[in-house]
């Protein structure tokens, strides 16, 4: 371990208690999307940048969805590493949780709230990390450049698609370094990529005593659930034979499992159907005329959505009654990385360093911002915090393994700004 | 017919104009429920029956929903015949949408009353609150005792009112028979009615990103499978009573409700129905639902009890740990309620109703509730006889002025004839 990475982990020891409570006040700031305003989640990312001397730039093509980036030079010349983290999180029911989703409070060790896994661990982390590499910048090459976005739940047009369309010279870099979930057992190379469509059945309705009366549109939209579980599942995947080979080994699979929960490995080669949303009828006592549907479908690698387009169309032309639409963005796709590159190997050094077993390759089920450096050739790598609580009540994410993801990050991407010096 | 139907007839074609008088009088107050105060409403009946003469007294365990009942006997021996109607009306929806430009103003317009209740059933209420009168006047040919009762809560369930008497003022209400003037139009007379069982069904499950399926069961998908289970309450056979299976049988009475409630009602009838009224869960297009709501609306047909379907449910709920049900219908209601489709009252209303306009109104079972059921659950037969439902629970509900004398002399002769001294 070099002097400098011997600083920074002392610094880092040294904040502990500041990381964390850091950690815990972008928990405190909501900001579920939808509805998706990120205004109080960015109010305390820019002071913590500005409190540093930094002067991050806001990119906010709405008012309520502030993007920030922000970057420093380095001594000398050298690579391009990027941060991306997303201040948005997935949307809470209250009453499903034992406390409030937006407490940020500290239990048995765990802190507690929406977002704490899917992002907040990851940008507290990601935040912290490009501070302490700003205060070491005379001791780095190359440049570091710090993102944070607003709309990545929703895969939205103001977030990164938005920094990639207007001001991708200041995002797009030599290498991208997410926080996003993976488990301290993975880091994540590429992923599936979603199609979403909504599916609107009409139908006339009538009186709730009066079957004869009318087709039932939440029937019919139960029908249409079957029929699309039906045909994706018979779709064949062409995996390509080095992923295969990964996919298939059982050491990979156990590891990608114990972090990710049982039963992970298995999804990432195949199509998946999750009904997101369903909603039909007004009142018990009334057949329903309007039933709504969002599925929310997962590509593997080696399945392109132009190939799946045709069996939604021949599923949902069965059903007169039924109109759709893609509500995703077309352009996306499943992508991947290099499994071996450069900053995958630095990540597995890092981890195994830090204490912990040195994580596995591994293709998320879920898609990130980490695509769109992707599409553009950029090698993108993620590694963040265990996504068991994800999207559901009492997310939480381990304080050790917060702080554990805060020196991995720091120590990694000092290690990509000071390699070949 | 006897020579007091002939006096009745005479007095309701002389009182005519006063009949109808009542009855826009009544229309224009207005009795929404919800909220359902109805007192302007029944103080404007109890005002007829003083001005008539007629003793009456109020029952209000809810002050503002009072229900009204009046009680003569005739001293001779007989039988308890029991007029029902209700005050209470659907709320009227957006005014904009009447043609008067206000649910509530009573207009005449081409022969016809125009306003919210006036079918469903201020038409019927007047109807027997007249009846009540003119057998009141006529009590010295009459044996046996007529009870006036005109509740205030029939649209709500009929807790605080028809029900309320039934449990607290039994001597007003267990009769030996019932009239009751809901809607049925002039070419139907009513004797029982499919029971609703309303089931809310509740699936949790832990909940996870979309792309997790490993993480969590879906309640979605949980409650799509659901529903298809639950179609097996559709296929319970129905152990019809021979009396019920000869009427939903007659090729005249099948003909009459494909007529009134659109082709296939027949069929329906004799069938447990499910309806799948609403179905909500989920949050976000790429969450696995943690929460799906599924309200089920099941209808009994005759011979199907709550309990049977109840107990089939069950067995469906235990392949369903996820899922917890409440029931939103009323409890100890526990199936279709009906009276003899061949009853004398029955026969007593297509008598009167050929005599005075040539047509026999066709007796059959309905889909839908009205507080008939209390009289029918407590073993008293009763029986509708209105006026077409049109507009009801729509804008512009009328009733044909013509249709209303109708509906006033088939209650007036069928009660008296019922109540006749021999």
């Amino acid at each position: 371990m070099s002097a400098l990475e011997a600083e920074l982990l002392n610094r880092l020891r040294a904040e502990e208690a500041r990381s964390v409570a850091f950690f815990q006040a972008l928990l405190r700031a909501p900001s579920p999307n939808p509805p998706g305003d990120t205004r109080a989640v960015s109010t305390l990312l820019l002071g913590a940048l500005r409190d540093a001397g930094l002067d991050p730039t806001v990119i906010a093509p709405r008012a309520d969805l502030p993007n920030i980036v922000a970057r420093f030079d380095a001594a000398v010349p050298g690579r391009h590493l990027v941060l991306n983290g997303h201040m948005d999180v997935f949307p809470a029911a209250d009453h499903e949780w034992s406390r409030s989703p937006w407490s940020g409070e500290i239990v048995d060790g765990a802190v507690h709230g929406r977002g704490a896994c899917d992002m907040k661990c990851g940008l507290a982390s990601l935040t912290l990390a490009f501070l302490h590499l700003h205060a070491l910048r005379d001791r780095l090459r190359g440049r570091l450049t710090y993102t944070a976005v607003s709309d990545e739940e929703t895969f939205g047009p103001w977030g990164a698609r938005y920094l990639f369309r207007h001001h991708r010279d200041l995002v797009l870099g030599d290498c991208l370094l997410s926080g996003e979930p993976s488990s301290s057992q993975c880091v994540r190379f590429g992923e599936k990529s979603p199609i979403w469509i909504a599916v609107t059945v009409r139908t006339p309705g009538a009186h709730g005593a009066y079957t004869h009366a009318s087709a039932s549109a939440t029937k019919i939209a139960g029908r249409i659930v079957r029929a699309l579980d039906e045909e994706l599942r018979a779709i064949p995947v062409r995996t390509p034979d080095n992923l295969l080979a990964m996919f298939r080994d059982p050491a990979i699979a156990r590891q990608v499992d114990e972090g990710c929960g049982a039963g992970h490995a298995a999804l990432i080669p195949e199509v998946t159907l999750n009904i997101g949303r369903l909603s039909g009828g007004l009142k018990m006592n009334m057949v329903p005329g309007e039933c709504r549907l969002e599925a929310d479908i997962r590509l593997p690698i080696g399945l392109a959505r132009e190939a799946v387009r045709p069996h939604l169309e021949r599923v949902l032309a069965a059903f007169p009654d039924a109109t759709w639409e893609e509500i995703s963005n077309p352009e996306d796709a499943p992508n991947w990385s290099d499994p071996d590159g450069e900053m995958m190997q630095i990540l597995r050094r890092t981890v195994r360093e830090d204490g912990r077993p040195a994580p596995v390759p591994v293709v998320s089920v879920g898609a990130t911002d980490t695509r769109l450096w992707r599409y553009h050739g950029v090698p993108a790598y993620v590694y963040g915090a265990t996504p068991l609580t994800m999207g559901a009540a009492d997310e939480h994410v381990a304080v050790e393994e917060f702080l554990h993801i805060l020196r991995v990050h720091s120590l990694a991407a000092a290690r990509y700004l000071t390699a070949g010096g | 017919m006897s020579p007091l139907a002939d006096l009745l007839l005479a007095e309701i074609d002389t009182g005519a104009e006063q009949w109808l008088g009542l009855l826009q009088g009544f229309v224009r107050i207005p009795t929404p429920n919800p909220p359902g105060d109805t007192r302007a409403g029944a103080a404007h009946l109890a005002g007829f029956l003083a001005a008539q003469g007629l003793e009456h007294r109020t029952i209000a365990p809810l002050p503002e929903a009072p229900n009204l009942v009046a009680q003569f006997d005739t001293g001779r021996p007989g039988r308890h015949l029991v007029l029902n109607g209700h005050i209470d009306v659907f709320p009227a929806g957006d005014p904009a949408r009447w043609k008067h430009g206000d649910p509530w103003s009573g207009t005449i317009e081409g022969g016809r009353l125009y306003g919210r209740g006036v079918a469903d059933m201020k038409c019927g209420t007047v109807a027997s609150c007249i009846t009540y009168a003119l057998l009141h006047r006529h009590r010295d040919r009459l044996a046996g005792k007529l009870t006036l009762t005109a509740v205030s809560d029939e649209e709500t369930g009929g807790r605080w009112g028809a029900g309320y008497l039934f449990a607290h003022h039994p001597e007003y209400v267990r009769g030996d028979c019932c009239l009751n003037g809901e809607p049925s139009s002039a070419h139907t007379v009513r004797w029982g009615e499919k029971a609703p069982l309303w089931l809310a069904f509740t699936v949790r499950t832990r909940g996870a990103h979309g792309a997790y399926l490993h993480m969590s069961e879906s309640a979605t998908l949980i409650a799509l499978d659901l529903a298809e289970r639950l179609e097996a309450v559709t296929a319970l056979e129905p152990e019809t009573p021979p009396a019920v299976a000869r009427n939903l049988a007659a090729p005249e009475v099948r003909a009459a409700l494909d007529r009134s409630m659109g082709s296939g009602a027949a069929d329906l009838l004799n069938r447990v129905t499910l309806n799948i009224g609403v179905l909500e869960g989920g949050l976000k297009t790429n969450m696995i639902p943690s929460e799906c709501r599924l309200e089920a609306d099941i209808r009994l047909p005759f011979g199907v009890s709550k309990a049977r379907v109840w107990a089939k449910v069950q067995e469906i709920l235990v392949d369903f740990p996820q899922v917890t049900v409440a029931e939103e219908s009323i409890a100890e209601e526990t199936g279709a309620n009906w009276c003899d489709p061949d009853g004398e009252m029955l026969h007593l209303i297509q008598d009167v109703a050929v005599r005075v306009r040539g047509l026999r109104p066709v007796p059959i079972a309905t889909l839908a509730l009205t507080d008939a059921r209390w009289w029918r659950n407590a073993g008293i037969p009763a029986y509708i006889y209105g006026c077409a439902p049109d507009g009801m629970a729509s804008h512009d509900e009328s009733v044909a002025v013509e249709e209303f004398l109708h509906v006033i002399r088939v209650h007036a002769l069928a009660a008296a004839a019922y109540l006749e001294a021999r």
